[in-house]
Parts: structure tokens; C-alpha cells; sequence
């Protein structure tokens, strides 16, 4: 799967989290999901879970520690796909 | 060593769904899921587990300055009693205080140099801070490159830690 096709996947999935909908209109690979997103740390749990379901991936906790901004998150899912 | 962290618990408990299946795990050991899921009140006890992870890692990021990083269950909590508890990262272990009330969980990193906090506005802070020091100039919040805070002044720099919730903001220095 392309990082483009897994980008517009997540956003669906971060959208009910996001606190600064300025910065989400315009989302980059670069947006960081606290500081520019103003998500929620606790939320930051609930979005793992939810890429979880959506890609049917399992992500342990060193992948977890990288999930800040959405490239790494991008990153992430796609390693775990090619695994599969 | 500071770090803090409130969490304004009706704002979480509108926010977040802390006993969905595999929530609890990916934050907790399972010593940590016993302790909340036999406390009296599991949600305050999750909120307890989760301040105090977060207070210790904002207090290992701004020892060790590394980059930001989340993984809460690198942190492993042990409290002692309805106050006091250790956190253990990678090796290294803090002490932690813990005051709740009915509308907030708040948790610190114990420190000696440090052992002062307000509650309250930035502003209320800083003038607080100004008439307190007789500080010539208002001192303001800078963020070094890994987004660790401290207080700028033209004088001297402190280290602040601040923690934000909902209707709560702590400052502990």
C-alpha cells in the first residue's frame, strides 16, 4: 500500500481526536499529533487502536513510541503490512 | 528532576474510553492492570497510574533530553500508598506525589530544588513569580529544541515544568 493511499486511511481515524481543526485542514506528513494537532495524549492510545483495526495490524510498543506525527505513523503501518 | 501532570477528570471521562478492549494494555503492565482493575474506584486509579507515568517521563525527558517519545508503558509505576509511589524508566527510578480531588487527578515528580506549585493562569504565574523574586521584568516561557519548558528571565533561567487540563494548569518549579 502507498503512503499516500495509508495517509488518507488515517485521517478518518484521527479526525475525532483533533482539538486545532485549522491544522488538520492542513494536514502534512510533517503534522505532529500533539503539538500541532493538539491531540490528547490519553487519545494518542485510542488512534494506535484504531490503526489496529483498520489495517489489521498488531503494533507493539516500540512501534507505538514512534506514532507522534504522521509520517512516522505512516511509516509504521507500512513495515507492518509488508510483514504480513 | 521535575515533571507534572493533571488530568481534568470530567473533560477525560467525556474524552476518553479508558476500559475499551486492549486500552488498558497498551499503556499498562499487567501488575498495573491489577492495581486499577481491584481499586475501589478503577477510574481514578488508571488516572492515578496514567499521571504518574507521565510526570516521570517529563521529568527523564528533561534529564536525559531525548526527543519526544510515547510509550507510557516504558514507565513502571508502583504506588505505595494513596499519595506516594515510585516510577521506574529503563533503569532509573523517581519518587512521585499524588493529590486528587473529585474533579482532578495531579501527580509530580518529587524533587528537592523544586518542591513549590501554583495553580492557576500563566499570567497569574509569572506576575506571581516577578513580585516574589523582585524580578525586574516580567520572565516568560521559552521551549528548548526537544519542547522542554523553562522560564526565561534576562538574569537567570528557571526550570519550570507545566502541565494543562481541561479547566486545570499547574505549574511545579
Amino acid at each position: 500500500m502507498t503512503a499516500e493511499v495509508i495517509q488518507e486511511r488515517l485521517k478518518p481515524i484521527v479526525k475525532p481526536y483533533v482539538n486545532n481543526q485549522e491544522n488538520f485542514n492542513n494536514l502534512s506528513l510533517k503534522s505532529n499529533f500533539i503539538q500541532d494537532l493538539e491531540i490528547n495524549s490519553a487519545n494518542l492510545v485510542d488512534i494506535v487502536l484504531d490503526v489496529e483495526d483498520e489495517f489489521d495490524i498488531r503494533i507493539e510498543n516500540n512501534d507505538m513510541e514512534k506514532m507522534t506525527n504522521v509520517e512516522a505513523t505512516v511509516e509504521v503501518i507500512q513495515n507492518l503490512l509488508a510483514k504480513k | 528532576m521535575i515533571g507534572n501532570d493533571i488530568v481534568d477528570l470530567r473533560l477525560a471521562a467525556k474524552a476518553s474510553n479508558i476500559f475499551r478492549r486492549g486500552y488498558l494494555q497498551k499503556i499498562c503492565s499487567s501488575k498495573e492492570v491489577k492495581y486499577i482493575e481491584t481499586a475501589d474506584e478503577s477510574y481514578l486509579a488508571f488516572w492515578r497510574i496514567w499521571t504518574m507515568k507521565e510526570s516521570a517521563y517529563k521529568a527523564f525527558q528533561r534529564l536525559h533530553k531525548f526527543e519526544p517519545i510515547f510509550n507510557p508503558f516504558a514507565f513502571d509505576c508502583d504506588p505505595q500508598d494513596s499519595k506516594h509511589g515510585n516510577v521506574l524508566f529503563q533503569g532509573e527510578s523517581v519518587s512521585t506525589l499524588s493529590i486528587f480531588n473529585e474533579f482532578y487527578m495531579y501527580s509530580e515528580v518529587f524533587s528537592p530544588d523544586c518542591q513549590q506549585r501554583f495553580f492557576g493562569s500563566t499570567s497569574a504565574f509569572l506576575m506571581y513569580l516577578k513580585n516574589r523574586l523582585s524580578l525586574k521584568e516580567m520572565p516568560h516561557f521559552e521551549k528548548s529544541k526537544l519542547g522542554v519548558p523553562y522560564l526565561y528571565t534576562t538574569q537567570r533561567n528557571f526550570n519550570v515544568s507545566k502541565t494543562h487540563h481541561g479547566h486545570f494548569q499547574v505549574f511545579q518549579y
